[in-house]
């Protein structure tokens, strides 16, 4: 599947989808294909016709008419809406499902947290880190608390586990290698403290924070 | 009966049938190319000299086999040229390479195709020819079809040369320009004063236009088998360059 391939504009999609079915010792069915990319409502129209989003659900049908056991994906959702891509997700859920590995590059840190088993973070051609998405995660240790309380910055910066504390009008910024026993301090050394949230960092901060370390 | 086959068959089969269904629904091509040789002959050979030419069978045939060499040049030279510039340069040559398909079938799908397109265009001028007053025997007429299809082969190359050199916008300028002189300096619709005929031995058409005259038992210049030789030595090298070109730079 390329990035800009134009396919033949003349030819249905079903027609050009079957075409390419023809070069593999056990393709699938066209239909099977065209309702695995979600491209069934479209066999009947001419390749030509069809808007940029749906041309690439074509181009991914003609990549698993051949039932490959292996797929590379080159960011597959580049371009795509939004409804477009629920779509390429959930094909891909299903491809996985029934088997079949998947090897995808992609820019969209969700895209990798909503699909992958695992996760390789590859900065200047160099890979700085592989994992499960959660390991990925607990590479970056720190959890972010919130809350509104009585207690300085200073004070709570001096607490064991505390990394960093700031402070603005909706409250206290602390991060924290190890939220549980931070928490536990706050609660104690404040009664009215309120508003408190732990968030941990998300895949895209976790990204963030392994790229700048490398820079 | 076609899952049966065995699977490079069916490549083959699926590439050719599905290049013949594009190019006989793009209206551009199909129209102009289906349609033009009979048209042409019709209004020359009937409407305008029909008359004259009645009295004249040799005229009748010589313009017969003239629009039906024509006929032959059209598919093969645009169609190639056009599609190869285009699939070249829109990355679709590429695409096919990598998947699994036999790496020929794409040419010999547009080589069918050509074929096809002068078969049709054969069963049409078979269909007006006694309206130009040409009487051949139905064994001669299917002579002549089968040279002319198989004549066909030449001009593809020609446009698969200029396909594989040109870009997609450029490569139907060139394919004209070389598809009218030709037409004309063939001697195929008119004779060529007897200083340039010389001119005409360069020109496929001209090759062509003999062996299909001698097809018909028609007099006819030099000796058939060496202007089968020409052709098919002009399809053998042309395909051979453009072969080389297309997997050299794309």
């Amino acid at each position: 599947m390329l990035q800009e391939a134009a396919l033949i504009p003349e030819l249905r999609v079903a027609e050009q989808v079957d075409m390419f079915a023809a070069y593999y010792p056990d393709p699938m069915p066209v239909e099977r294909a065209l309702e695995l990319t979600g491209t069934s409502g479209l066999a009947r129209r001419p390749y030509g016709k069809l808007s940029g989003g749906q041309k690439r659900q074509v181009q991914f049908a003609i990549a698993l008419v051949g039932r490959p056991r292996l797929l590379f994906l080159d960011e597959p959702t580049v371009g795509l809406d939004v409804q477009s891509r629920e779509v390429a997700w959930a094909t891909l859920r299903r491809l996985i499902g029934e088997g079949c590995s998947i090897v995808l590059t992609t820019h969209y840190l969700e895209e990798a947290e909503a699909l992958a088993d695992r996760v390789a973070v590859i900065a200047k051609g160099r890979l700085i880190a592989a994992g499960t998405v959660d390991e990925m995660r607990a590479l970056v240790v720190r959890k972010r608390i919130t809350c509104r309380t009585i207690l300085q910055p200073e004070e709570v910066s001096g607490w064991p586990d505390v990394q960093t504390v700031t402070s603005d009008p909706h409250g206290l910024h602390i991060t924290a290698s190890n939220t549980e026993n931070v928490v536990r301090r706050l609660l104690a050394a404040d009664e009215d403290l309120h508003g408190l949230e732990v968030q941990s960092a998300g895949l895209a901060k976790a990204f963030t924070e392994l790229t700048q370390e490398e820079r | 009966m076609e899952t049966n086959l065995p699977r490079v068959w069916r490549a083959y089969a699926s590439d050719a049938k599905y290049e013949s269904l594009r190019m006989l629904r793009a209206p551009a091509f199909a129209g102009p190319f289906l349609l033009l040789p009979a048209g042409l002959y019709m209004l020359f050979g009937v409407v305008l000299f029909g008359a004259e030419i009645a009295k004249d069978p040799k005229t009748a045939l010589f313009l017969f086999m003239g629009f039906s060499i024509m006929g032959v040049m059209g598919p093969g030279m645009f169609g190639f040229g056009i599609t190869i510039s285009t699939e070249r340069e829109h990355g679709l040559l590429r695409l096919r390479r990598a998947l699994p398909g036999p790496p020929a079938a794409p040419l010999l799908a547009k080589m069918l195709m050509s074929m096809l397109f002068v078969a049709i265009v054969m069963a049409s001028m078979a269909a007006v020819a006694p309206l130009g007053h040409l009487r051949l025997p139905a064994s001669r007429m299917l002579a002549v079809s089968l040279v002319c299809i198989l004549g066909s082969a030449p001009f593809c190359a020609l446009g698969f040369l200029i396909g594989s050199l040109a870009s997609a916008k450029s490569a139907p300028a060139f394919v004209n320009l070389l598809y009218l002189p030709m037409i004309y300096l063939s001697g195929i619709l008119f004779p060529l004063p007897k200083s340039a005929e010389w001119i005409a031995h360069l020109s496929p058409a001209y090759h062509l236009d003999q062996i299909a005259l001698a097809a018909v038992w028609a007099p006819h210049a030099g000796i058939p088998l060496v202007h089968a030789a020409v052709l098919a030595a002009i399809t053998v090298v042309f395909t051979a360059f453009a072969v080389r070109r297309v997997a050299r730079h794309d």
